[in-house]
C-alpha cells in the first residue's frame, strides 16, 4: 500500500482528525510526515500529501510564513513537482501559497477578524465534466455527461462545509498575466464571500491540476455522524483520479454509492 | 507576650501589601515562631488569599455530594474524572477568571481558557470540548467586554485547537462592573493514566535515613543565612526527584494576581492593569503536547500547571499532597524580565508554565523530551525531608516555612449568615435596574452601548391580568420583535462565529458547526471507542452544558441554585444524555457580608439537593468570591457545569433545523408537540420569568422545585429519544413555552404555524417559565403518533406547532418571520463590527 503523507509542524492543530480522514476512507498508509523515515520516498511510493489546518508556528509573521521555510515543505515542494497530489486545508493552504506551489497569498478577512461557520460553496462545473480537458484537478471527481446532472445540482451549486480562519481572504498575484493564470485555475468559490477573497475564490489548482489548496474544512464534514458528508467529495477524486481503493464500510463507500444511485435514477 | 512586641507597623503593612489582614498576619507570625521574611509573607498572602484557599468557602462546599461508582477522581485534584466507559473517562474542570477579565477583556479571558486547559491536561487528558458561561451588564464599556472577552476566548481556544461547543451568556445590571467569564474544559483520559499533582511516591522506609541526617542538620538552617555544603546536603540530597520547570519563562505579568481577585474593586481599579497576564496559545498548544507525551510515557511522578499564585501554589500544593519538602533556586528560574525579585518570581502568573518531578533516572529522557519541542525548562529544584518550602535566592535563603502552615493551618472562617426569612422578605421582588434603550437598530452616536432596558408596563401587566395570545398579539403587534431584539433573546451567533467549534472533527453537535443541539456533543475520539457486544465500535458521545438563572438564585438561593442546575442538566437530557457529573463556579459577592454568605450557604446547598436526588455528582469547582464594586455585589451566581454521556450519537436530536434542511428533505412539516407535568402551570412561573424581567422590570416568585416530576419528565425524555429518534428535542426555556417555539423557528430559519389551541391561552402560562417541560420535533404524522401512544400518568403531551419551509404562508402568524429575524440576529451582531482595540488608539 502506498503512503499519504501529512506535514505536521509545531501549531499544527487538525492533524488528527485529517489523518483519520484519509485513514478511514482510503486504501492507503496515512502517516504524518517524518523526514527522517520518509525522505527517500520517490513520487511513486507516495499516493498523496495533505497538508493540515491549524496555526503552524503560531502564525507568527504570516500565517504559514514559517512552516513554508521548513524542510518539511522543502521535500514536499520536490515530490509536488514531481506530480505528487497534494492539498492544502486552512493553513495547508496558506502553507502552500507561502512555499509558492500555490498563487496568490490569503491575507486577514475582509471583517478582520476569525471566523467560524459552515459556508456555502460551489465547484467549478468544469473540473466535474470529464470531457473538458482544459480543467482537471487531481481532487474533484469527473464524471460523464449523462452522469453529471446530479453531482451538478449537489456540488456545483452550493453544498457547506465548515470554514475557520482568520486570515482566508485569497488575494491574486499582482502580475496580471499570473493573475488570469489563477484566475483560470480557480476550483472552488464561496456563494457569498464572506472572507473577501478575489472574485470569490475559495479553493485554487495549479496548471498541472496536481495541487488543490482550499480554505474551508471538508475534513469536517465527511461523516454522517456530524451532521454533513459533502466534504468527502474530495476524496472520491483522489481515489478516481490515482486510484487508491475506497475502503469497504467507510463513509467515502456510502457516499460513491449515493452518488452512482442518484445517476441512475 | 515578648512575641506579640514583634509584630511592628511596618510588618503589618507589608503582609497588609501580600494579601494578609492583621489577624492573618499575626497567626502566621504565631505559628512560624518567627518573623516571617518578605518572600515567606508573600507566599503565604497568595496561598492564603481568598482564591487559593477557600477560606470563607471551604465551611459550606465540604457538605457537597461528590462520590458515586462512577466518579474515579472527586475534588481536590486540579480536575474531577468520571467514567465514560470500560477504560476511559472524562476529566473536567469549570474556573472563573472575572476579574482580570473586567481589567483587560481579551488578555483576561484568554489566559482564563488557557488556564482551564492546563488543569486539565496536566491530570493527562486530551481536551475535547470547550464551552464558557458569561455575564454581561450594560453600557459602552460592557459592549466592548462583550466583544473582547468573546475574541479572547475564541483565539486562544481556536488556536490550542478544542472545540467549543456551547455556552451561556445573559444580562444584568448589577454585572455592569463584574462582569463573569467562567471556562469549561473537558478532556478525555484512560483511567490508568490519571496524573496527580505529587511530588514523591517515596514509602516512608525509603527516607528514613535521609529524614534522619535531615533532623541533624536541620537547625541549621535559617532565613537570610547562606546555604553551606551540608545544607545544601539536605534540601537538594543526592537521589531524591527533581524538579522542572518548563513552557514559557517567568516575567512580572500576574503578579499578585490571587490576592486581586480576592479583593473587591474600587474605583482605582486601573492601577490594577499590570496584573493581568498575556496569553500565548502557540506556546500553550506545545506544552499541551509535551505534557501529555511525558505523562504518555510515564516519565514523571507528578505534575501541575502554575496557576493562580504561579510557582509558589504549584510547587506547595504537589508537596503538601506528598507530605514532603520542597526546595527550588529561584535563581535558576527562566526569565525574561530583568531585575526580578524573589517574591516576585514566587508570584508570576506567566502563562503556559509546567512544574514536574521526575525521577533522576528519567531525566535525560525528559530534557530530551521537551527539547524535541523546543520548550525552555530548567532543573529549578528538589524533593527533600525537610517538611519546609525553602526557596533560595543568590545563595541565600529567602524562605523556610513548614508546609503544613500554608497548606493545612489556612484561616477557616465561618462567617455569619443572614437568617433566612429575612433574606427571602428582602429579595422577595427584585428590580431591574437597567437604563440604556437604544433599541432595534436606532443609529447610536459613537460606541455602540449594550442596551438592556425594554420595559413595556402596559403588555405586562396584560399578561398578568391572563389575556390570551390572540388579543396579546392583536393589542402588541409588535411585542415579539421587541422581545427578540433583546440581548437577552438575541441570536447568538455574532458571539460564537468567534469560536471554532469544529476542530477535531467530532463536533456531533455545537454552536456553528454543521448541527446544532440543546447541549453541546462531541463523540469520544476513535481510540476512547470500545467494541460493544455484536463487536460494533460503539458510538459514544458527552454532551456538555452549562449556566446558571441567577435571578431565580437571588430571589430564592435554594431553589433558585436547584432549578438552575436543572436547567443545565435539561439540556443534556434533550440530547439523549445521562447526566454523569457537574462542576460550578461559585460567583458571589463579599463573603464579609452576611447576604451575600446566605446567598452562598443556600446556593451550595440547592445545587447539593439536586447532585444527591439526581445522582449527579460534584466533581470539581471553583469559587469566586468578592465579585463586587464599591459594596455593590453581583447577582449571586452559582454557574454549573455539566457532563452526560450519549451512548448512541447518530440518535441525538437536535434544537433547531439544519440549515436548508427542507430543500434537501422530502419532508414539508415538523411536528412539534410538548410534554410537560400535569402541574406544569401551578410549578412554573411568569413573575419570576425573563420576559416579566424585561417586560415589567421586575422578578418575584421563584419557580417550584418538583424532583419527582423531574425525574419521570427525564425518563420519558431518555426513552423517547432511544426509541422514536425524534428530529428535534430541546428544553422549554427563557421566554416559555411561546418563546421556545419562537427561538426555534428563528433558529432553524422556517416558519411557525401555532395550533389553534395555542392562541386561546393565557399569555401567562405561555411565557412561563421554570418546569414547563420539554419541547419534541417529529417529521411525521407516525412517528408523532408513536410519541403520543407513549404513556406516563403525570405526564401530558400535547401538539403545539408546526414549522414549515421559509416563505411558506401561514393563515394567522405570531410572528413576521422576516422582521423579527432581521432584529433577532442584528441585535448582537452590532457590538461585534467595530475593530477590537479601536478604544485603545484613540
Amino acid at each position: 500500500m502506498k503512503k499519504t503523507l501529512l506535514p505536521v509542524f509545531p501549531g499544527t492543530n487538525c492533524e488528527k482528525e485529517s489523518l483519520l480522514w484519509i485513514a478511514d476512507n482510503l486504501e492507503s498508509k496515512a502517516e504524518f510526515l517524518d523526514l527522517s523515515k520518509h525522505s527517500t520516498l520517490k513520487a511513486d511510493d507516495i499516493d498523496a500529501i495533505f497538508v493540515p489546518g491549524g496555526f503552524s508556528y503560531g502564525d507568527y509573521l504570516r500565517a504559514g510564513a514559517i512552516a513554508a521555510r521548513s524542510d518539511e515543505m522543502a521535500f514536499v515542494k520536490k515530490r509536488a513537482v514531481e506530480g505528487v497530489a497534494v492539498l492544502g486545508i486552512c493553513n495547508g493552504f496558506q502553507i502552500l501559497c507561502e512555499t509558492g506551489l500555490l498563487p496568490g497569498a490569503l491575507v486577514k478577512n475582509i471583517t478582520r477578524r476569525y471566523h467560524h461557520f459552515p459556508v456555502s460553496i460551489r465547484i467549478e462545473t468544469a473540473y466535474i465534466n470529464k470531457s473538458n480537458s482544459n480543467k482537471k484537478c487531481v481532487w474533484i471527481p469527473e464524471f460523464n455527461e449523462n452522469e453529471q446532472e446530479e453531482v451538478q445540482k449537489e456540488f456545483t451549486t452550493e453544498f457547506s462545509v465548515p470554514m475557520s480562519c482568520g486570515m482566508g481572504n485569497w488575494i491574486a498575484p499582482v502580475n496580471e498575466s499570473d493573475k488570469n493564470i489563477a484566475e483560470n485555475n480557480a476550483v472552488i468559490y464561496y456563494n457569498h464571500n464572506e472572507n473577501g477573497s478575489y472574485k470569490s475564490i475559495a479553493g485554487i489548482t495549479n496548471q498541472a491540476g496536481n495541487i488543490l489548496g482550499m480554505m474551508p474544512h471538508p475534513e469536517r464534514a465527511s461523516d454522517s455522524a456530524v451532521g454533513g458528508v459533502d466534504g468527502l467529495i474530495f476524496l472520491l477524486g483522489i481515489s478516481q483520479s490515482r486510484n487508491i481503493k475506497i475502503r469497504a464500510g467507510s463513509e467515502l463507500e456510502k457516499f460513491a454509492e449515493k452518488i452512482k444511485m442518484g445517476r441512475t435514477h | 507576650m515578648s512575641k506579640k512586641n514583634l509584630i511592628t507597623n511596618e510588618f503589618l503593612e507589608l503582609a497588609t501589601h501580600y494579601g494578609l489582614n492583621n489577624e492573618e498576619a499575626a497567626a502566621f507570625y504565631n505559628k512560624l515562631g518567627r518573623i516571617p521574611s518578605k518572600e515567606e509573607l508573600a507566599v503565604c498572602g497568595a496561598l492564603w488569599s481568598e482564591h487559593c484557599s477557600y477560606k470563607s468557602s471551604r465551611a459550606h462546599l465540604k457538605r457537597f455530594h461528590t462520590e458515586e461508582p462512577w466518579v474515579l477522581q472527586g475534588p481536590g485534584e486540579n480536575a474531577g474524572v468520571v467514567a465514560i466507559n470500560k477504560n476511559f473517562g472524562i476529566a473536567f474542570k469549570m474556573e472563573s477568571h472575572n476579574h482580570p477579565s473586567y481589567l483587560e477583556p481579551y488578555q483576561g479571558a484568554a489566559t482564563g481558557v488557557g488556564g482551564i486547559l492546563r488543569d486539565v491536561f496536566c491530570m493527562g487528558a486530551n481536551p475535547i470540548a470547550s464551552l464558557n458561561c458569561l455575564r454581561f451588564g450594560e453600557g459602552t464599556w460592557n459592549a466592548t467586554l462583550l466583544r473582547d472577552t468573546v475574541r479572547g476566548i475564541g483565539d486562544y481556544g481556536n488556536c490550542v485547537g478544542v472545540p467549543t461547543v456551547t455556552g451561556d451568556i445573559s444580562f444584568h445590571h448589577n454585572y455592569n462592573k463584574n462582569i463573569l467569564v467562567n471556562a469549561f474544559t473537558a478532556g478525555i483520559i484512560h483511567k490508568d493514566k490519571i496524573f496527580r499533582g505529587i511530588l514523591s511516591d517515596a514509602s516512608e522506609d525509603q527516607v528514613a535515613s535521609l529524614k534522619n541526617k535531615t533532623k541533624e542538620i536541620l537547625p541549621q538552617l535559617k532565613i537570610n543565612s547562606e546555604v553551606t555544603k551540608e545544607i545544601e546536603s539536605i534540601l537538594l540530597p543526592e537521589g531524591e526527584n527533581i524538579l522542572i520547570y518548563f513552557g514559557s519563562a517567568t516575567g512580572r505579568d500576574g503578579v499578585h494576581g490571587a490576592t486581586m481577585s480576592s479583593s473587591e474593586f474600587s474605583s482605582g481599579g486601573t492601577t490594577l492593569k499590570p496584573t493581568v497576564q498575556v496569553g500565548d496559545p502557540f506556546a500553550e498548544k506545545v506544552l499541551l503536547e509535551a505534557t501529555l507525551s511525558i505523562i504518555e510515557k510515564k516519565l514523571a511522578i507528578g505534575l501541575q500547571d502554575m496557576g493562580a499564585a504561579g510557582l509558589t501554589s504549584s510547587s506547595v500544593e504537589m508537596a503538601g499532597r506528598s507530605g514532603c519538602g520542597v526546595a527550588l533556586d529561584l535563581a535558576k528560574v527562566p526569565q525574561r524580565a530583568s531585575n526580578m525579585q524573589a517574591w516576585e518570581i514566587l508570584l508570576s502568573e506567566s502563562q503556559e508554565r509546567m512544574l514536574c518531578a521526575v525521577k533522576p533516572e528519567n531525566l535525560n529522557e525528559v530534557l530530551a523530551e521537551l527539547k524535541k519541542f523546543n520548550l525552555s525548562y530548567a532543573e529549578i529544584g528538589k524533593v527533600n525531608r525537610t517538611g519546609l518550602f525553602v526557596c533560595i535566592f543568590d545563595n541565600q535563603i529567602v524562605t523556610a516555612t513548614p508546609i503544613p502552615i500554608l497548606i493545612e493551618d489556612v484561616p477557616r472562617y465561618n462567617l455569619p449568615i443572614q437568617n433566612k426569612d429575612e433574606y427571602l422578605k428582602n429579595h422577595s421582588v427584585i428590580h431591574n435596574e437597567t437604563s440604556e434603550k437604544i433599541w432595534l437598530g436606532e443609529a447610536t452616536q459613537g460606541k455602540p452601548s449594550l442596551s438592556l432596558n425594554a420595559q413595556n408596563l402596559s403588555a405586562h401587566n396584560d399578561i398578568l391580568s391572563g389575556i390570551n395570545l390572540e388579543n396579546l398579539v392583536e393589542k402588541y403587534p409588535n411585542l415579539i420583535e421587541h422581545l427578540f431584539a433583546h440581548p437577552a433573546n438575541a441570536k447568538r451567533s455574532p458571539v460564537y462565529h468567534n469560536y471554532c467549534s469544529t476542530v477535531q472533527g467530532n463536533t456531533v453537535a455545537g454552536c456553528g458547526a454543521m448541527q446544532s443541539a440543546a447541549a453541546g456533543v462531541v463523540r469520544l475520539p476513535h481510540y476512547a471507542q470500545e467494541k460493544d457486544k455484536n463487536n460494533n465500535v460503539t458510538k459514544t458521545g458527552i454532551a456538555i452544558s452549562g449556566g446558571c438563572d441567577e435571578r431565580w438564585v437571588e430571589i430564592d438561593p435554594f431553589n433558585g441554585s436547584a432549578l438552575s442546575a436543572l436547567k443545565v442538566a435539561r439540556k443534556i437530557v434533550a440530547t439523549g444524555g445521562v447526566p454523569l457529573a457537574m462542576t460550578d463556579c461559585l460567583n458571589f459577592g463579599s463573603p464579609r457580608s452576611a447576604e451575600v454568605m446566605r446567598q452562598f450557604s443556600d446556593a451550595v446547598d440547592g445545587i447539593n439537593l439536586v447532585a444527591k436526588e439526581l445522582h449527579i455528582p460534584i466533581v470539581s469547582g471553583n469559587v469566586s468570591l468578592n465579585n463586587q464594586t464599591s459594596g455593590n455585589p453581583i447577582p449571586p451566581t452559582p454557574m454549573i457545569g455539566m457532563v452526560g454521556r450519549i451512548d448512541d450519537v447518530t440518535k441525538v436530536p437536535l434544537f433547531s433545523l439544519p440549515s436548508r434542511y427542507f430543500e434537501k428533505s422530502e419532508n414539508k412539516s415538523i411536528f412539534l408537540i410538548h410534554i410537560s407535568d400535569n402541574k406544569a402551570s401551578e410549578l412554573s412561573s411568569y413573575k419570576a420569568s425573563q420576559t416579566a424581567w424585561i417586560l415589567g422590570k421586575a422578578n418575584s416568585h421563584c419557580p417550584e422545585l418538583n424532583l419527582t416530576s423531574e425525574k419521570s419528565l427525564w425518563k420519558y425524555t431518555l426513552s423517547a429519544i432511544s426509541e422514536i429518534k425524534p428530529k428535534i428535542c430541546f428544553p422549554v426555556g427563557h421566554g416559555g413555552l411561546l418563546g421556545s417555539l419562537i427561538s426555534c423557528s428563528l433558529r432553524s430559519e422556517c416558519e411557525l404555524e401555532l395550533n389553534e389551541n395555542i392562541w386561546k391561552k393565557s399569555s401567562q402560562d405561555l411565557f412561563s417559565e421554570g418546569n414547563m417541560g420539554f419541547i419534541f420535533g417529529f417529521t411525521s404524522k407516525e412517528e408523532t403518533e408513536k410519541f403520543l401512544q407513549l404513556y406516563s400518568s403525570n405526564i401530558s403531551s400535547e401538539c403545539v406547532a408546526i414549522l414549515k419551509p421559509a416563505g411558506t404562508s401561514i393563515q394567522k402568524t405570531v410572528l413576521n418571520f422576516n422582521a423579527v429575524f432581521k432584529l433577532y440576529s442584528g441585535s448582537l451582531k452590532r457590538y461585534f463590527d467595530t475593530l477590537s482595540c479601536e478604544y485603545k488608539e484613540k
